[in-house]
């Protein structure tokens, strides 16, 4: 069944109808669900519709100086639902997270097309079960996400990107040079086209906060042979090339063992430990047991309405 | 009798037995006789909660986690710590300081609270207005379930930070202690700031020291904490530490920036600016490391200090915008008025998470009636504000009435359906949280003053 709706409560309508034909859901269209709700620059808080875009969203945050501190590599595309039912990121994911640390409050519609609330509008709140969390990362085989409460930062006032090129023998000394500094990046990212020990790689390092302290981290930075001027187009132009990446995670000192065995290119979230490649990667960890997570989908979505969870490539 | 009751002291119940396991082995077979006798388990970890989440309401296995307190591993390259339950939280830190790091979610607690409590608690704490809480600091931990299975959930000690599948990890975290006996915690750790500029800004009322909190923050500026604290309060912590604060202020401020010295001289003139654009009448800066400690020990023993001022004192929680934190502190000095009784204000600004104490002496009947009745008022406007009845002490028995003023039968709904996941039985930490739990058979302040 697909659903298409003009607000929640016709969309929780839809849903309960659904369930009762035990019907399966297919697709949810939540493009008409697409107004900010509230945004209260002075709490650094923003309720919105689901269905809105993340860029959209960051262009009304940016008149006032705010923004939403996550930058998937395609925001035009990325509706704030796919956001959270992906926990999509981007090379800022080292210096300012994920989803799990800006948002605060979220509306579901449930398999019985209940329409519930976890969490609030306040940035520090500890009422009730944390069920919002459940929803991140969970490619919406749970419920269907219809507003969210954010916590914002202020913009950056200022952000340098620096970029070395070097050979993929040398990126692991060059990284632990960088960690001795007392410099805080926001984006470390690693690229390149092989893992051979003497193909050349690309090494990004990011800066974001106040005019003085990022000048100051820029200057470190070239020290040890960095240039400025760089920007973060390319991490957006992998994803072009390889749209069929595959995602590894591992302990970040590790990340050079793993990189050996990648044949192809891959762009590599140094600071996280995070891995893209086209090519075949070690599977992700589960986050539980399995049967604890095949409970909660069966409490929650006994009929089977909405997909199984899966890793979206 | 420690076990009888935690921080929230109005009701009391002991435990049938209080077992005190070494080991995660020995945590399973307790609680798999628990099973097998269909008995309610306990979990605590320092018992310092302040909503009476330990309360063994219907008696029980009490399960302390205290022996279990070691630091397992420190990797300081990786920025992880993997420690036992029962770990102090200020443990952490002092054992990650030597490699610069830190354990971020600081509650005032942390030389008692252990890191399971807080887990249990999703704790805060004054530096949480930049750091966020503990959910953003605990990347997995070990449970056991209660039906006596071992999981782990989250981020192993040697694994990566993206996993795949729910975050049952976050679902658990701030669950307060009914999902499961928690009994490793893997947590993250953070490079400690290269430099901090901590300001103690003096001013005549509440009012402008709230429009200062919210100016800061519009102007783009997130100190590492804001803090707050009114006369009464101040006079009291003066009294007992002797720190130097003025008797005479209508509140002052904690105003804590952090980060890269090359940028806190320019902050720090924003932030002097403001304060004195808002009228404040002394803007200090603490001059050394160890002023900025003491200043710190101050505001963290604020609420030791309430014994010189009163018997009793009732512990509020609540949460509001920050944007509404002057007419929530206007209805606090409203509501004290009408109640009859003092009620001074140490809290995290920053927030918008309040503290407001209750004063009150509990062998009078009808001041132990008013404080209820004045911390009830005060709970109503946060959600009616748009807040929260919790910010960080959770609703273990002091509040499960408020859950059904902030939450739908559905979301209470919703919350119970997840614990059914974990906990069908209901067995773990029972009668806590939720509307409808059996209450205290002890309850009743009368019989308190009696005992």
């Amino acid at each position: 069944m697909h659903l298409h709706a003009t607000s929640p409560n016709q969309l929780a309508a839809q849903v309960r109808i659904a369930h009762r034909a035990r019907e399966k859901i297919s697709t949810v269209d939540l493009t008409a669900l697409n107004q900010i709700l509230e945004h209260h620059p002075e709490d650094l808080t923003v309720t919105v519709q689901t269905g809105m875009s993340l860029q959209t969203l960051q262009d009304q945050l940016g008149k006032l100086g705010q923004w939403l501190p996550l930058d998937p590599p395609f925001p035009v595309r990325t509706s704030i639902a796919d956001l959270l039912g992906q926990n999509a990121t981007g090379p800022r994911r080292l210096g300012f997270g994920t989803a799990r640390d800006y948002l605060i409050g979220l509306k579901v519609i449930l398999a019985d097309g209940r329409l519930i609330q976890s969490g609030g509008k306040v940035v520090k709140n500890v009422a009730g079960y944390d069920l919002a969390r459940l929803f991140i990362g969970s490619h919406g085989s749970l419920g269907i996400t219809v507003e969210a409460t954010f916590k914002l930062l202020p913009r950056p006032a200022n952000e340098i990107f620096l970029v070395r090129e070097v050979p993929i023998s040398e990126w692991k000394p060059l990284s632990e040079t960088i960690s001795s500094l007392p410099v805080n990046p926001s984006v470390f990212d690693l690229e390149g086209q092989s893992t051979h020990a003497s193909s050349g790689a690309r090494m990004v390092v990011g800066f974001s906060g106040t005019e003085d302290e990022v000048q100051w981290q820029a200057r470190q930075l070239e020290g040890v042979g960095f240039s400025r001027g760089f920007d973060l187009s390319y991490a957006r132009q992998f994803f072009e090339m390889h749209p069929d990446c595959q995602m590894a995670s591992v302990l970040p000192s590790r990340l050079n063992e793993h990189l050996d065995s990648i044949p192809g290119p891959f762009l590599a979230r140094a600071g996280n430990g995070i891995l893209y490649s086209p090519g075949s990667l070690p599977r992700l960890e589960p986050s539980g047991p399995a049967a604890l997570s095949k409970r909660l989908k069966e409490v929650f979505d006994p009929n089977g309405l909405f997909p199984e969870i899966s890793r979206l490539p | 009798m420690v076990y009888e009751c935690d921080a929230y002291t109005l009701e009391k119940k002991l435990p049938q037995i209080v077992a005190l396991p070494t080991t995660t082995a020995q945590v399973v077979a307790i609680v798999k006789i628990c099973a097998e006798e269909k008995i309610p388990v306990i979990p605590r970890g320092a018992g310092t909660s302040l909503s009476g989440a330990v309360l063994a309401v219907t008696g029980g296995v009490m399960i302390a986690l205290t022996r279990m307190n070691k630091i397992l591993s420190l990797d300081p390259q990786n920025r992880r710590a993997l420690v036992e339950a029962g770990c102090v939280n200020a443990w952490i830190t002092q054992a990650a300081r030597p490699h610069g790091l830190l354990y971020a979610p600081d509650p005032s607690s942390q030389p008692a609270c252990t890191i399971g409590g807080n887990v249990a608690t999703n704790s805060g704490g004054p530096h949480t207005l930049k750091y966020g809480v503990t959910t953003h600091h605990v990347l997995g931990f070990e449970m056991v379930l209660p039906d006596g299975e071992i999981a782990w959930l989250g981020v192993r000690p040697d694994g990566g930070e993206e996993l795949e599948g729910y975050d049952l990890r976050g679902a658990v975290i701030g669950s307060e202690g009914m999902f499961g006996v928690v009994t490793q915690v893997l947590v993250k750790l953070i490079r400690a700031p290269q430099a901090f500029k901590t300001f103690l800004a003096v001013f005549e009322s509440v009012d402008d020291a709230s429009e200062t909190v919210s100016a800061i923050i519009s102007a783009g500026i997130v100190p590492g904490a804001m803090e707050m604290m009114d006369q009464l309060i101040t006079q009291a912590v003066e009294a007992a530490y002797h720190f130097g604060f003025p008797l005479d202020a209508g509140a002052i401020l904690i105003i804590e920036l952090d980060g890269l010295a090359a940028g806190l001289e320019r902050q720090g003139e924003q932030v002097a600016e403001i304060c004195r654009r808002h009228r404040a009448r002394e803007i200090r800066i603490a001059k050394s490391e160890q002023e900025r400690m003491d200043l710190w020990k101050s505001r963290k023993r604020a609420f030791g200090a309430i014994g010189r001022l009163s018997p009793n004192f009732l512990t509020q929680d609540g949460v509001v915008p920050r944007s509404k934190l002057p007419e929530m502190m206007r209805f606090i000095a409203q509501t004290s008025a009408e109640a009859g009784l003092r009620i001074p204000n140490v809290f995290h600004a920053g927030d918008g998470n309040i503290h407001p104490l209750i004063l009150y002496d509990e062998r009078d009947p009808d001041q132990v009636r008013r404080a209820i009745h004045a911390g009830e008022k005060i709970l109503d406007k946060c959600i009616a504000l748009g807040g929260s009845v919790s910010g960080e002490h959770g609703i273990g028995v002091e509040k499960i009435d408020f859950m059904a003023r902030q939450f739908s039968p559905d979301d209470l709904q919703a919350m119970e359906q997840l614990r059914s996941v974990f906990d069908p039985e209901k067995r773990c930490n029972p009668h806590k949280m939720f509307p409808g739990s059996k209450r205290c058979a002890d309850f009743a302040p009368k019989k308190q003053i009696a005992s």
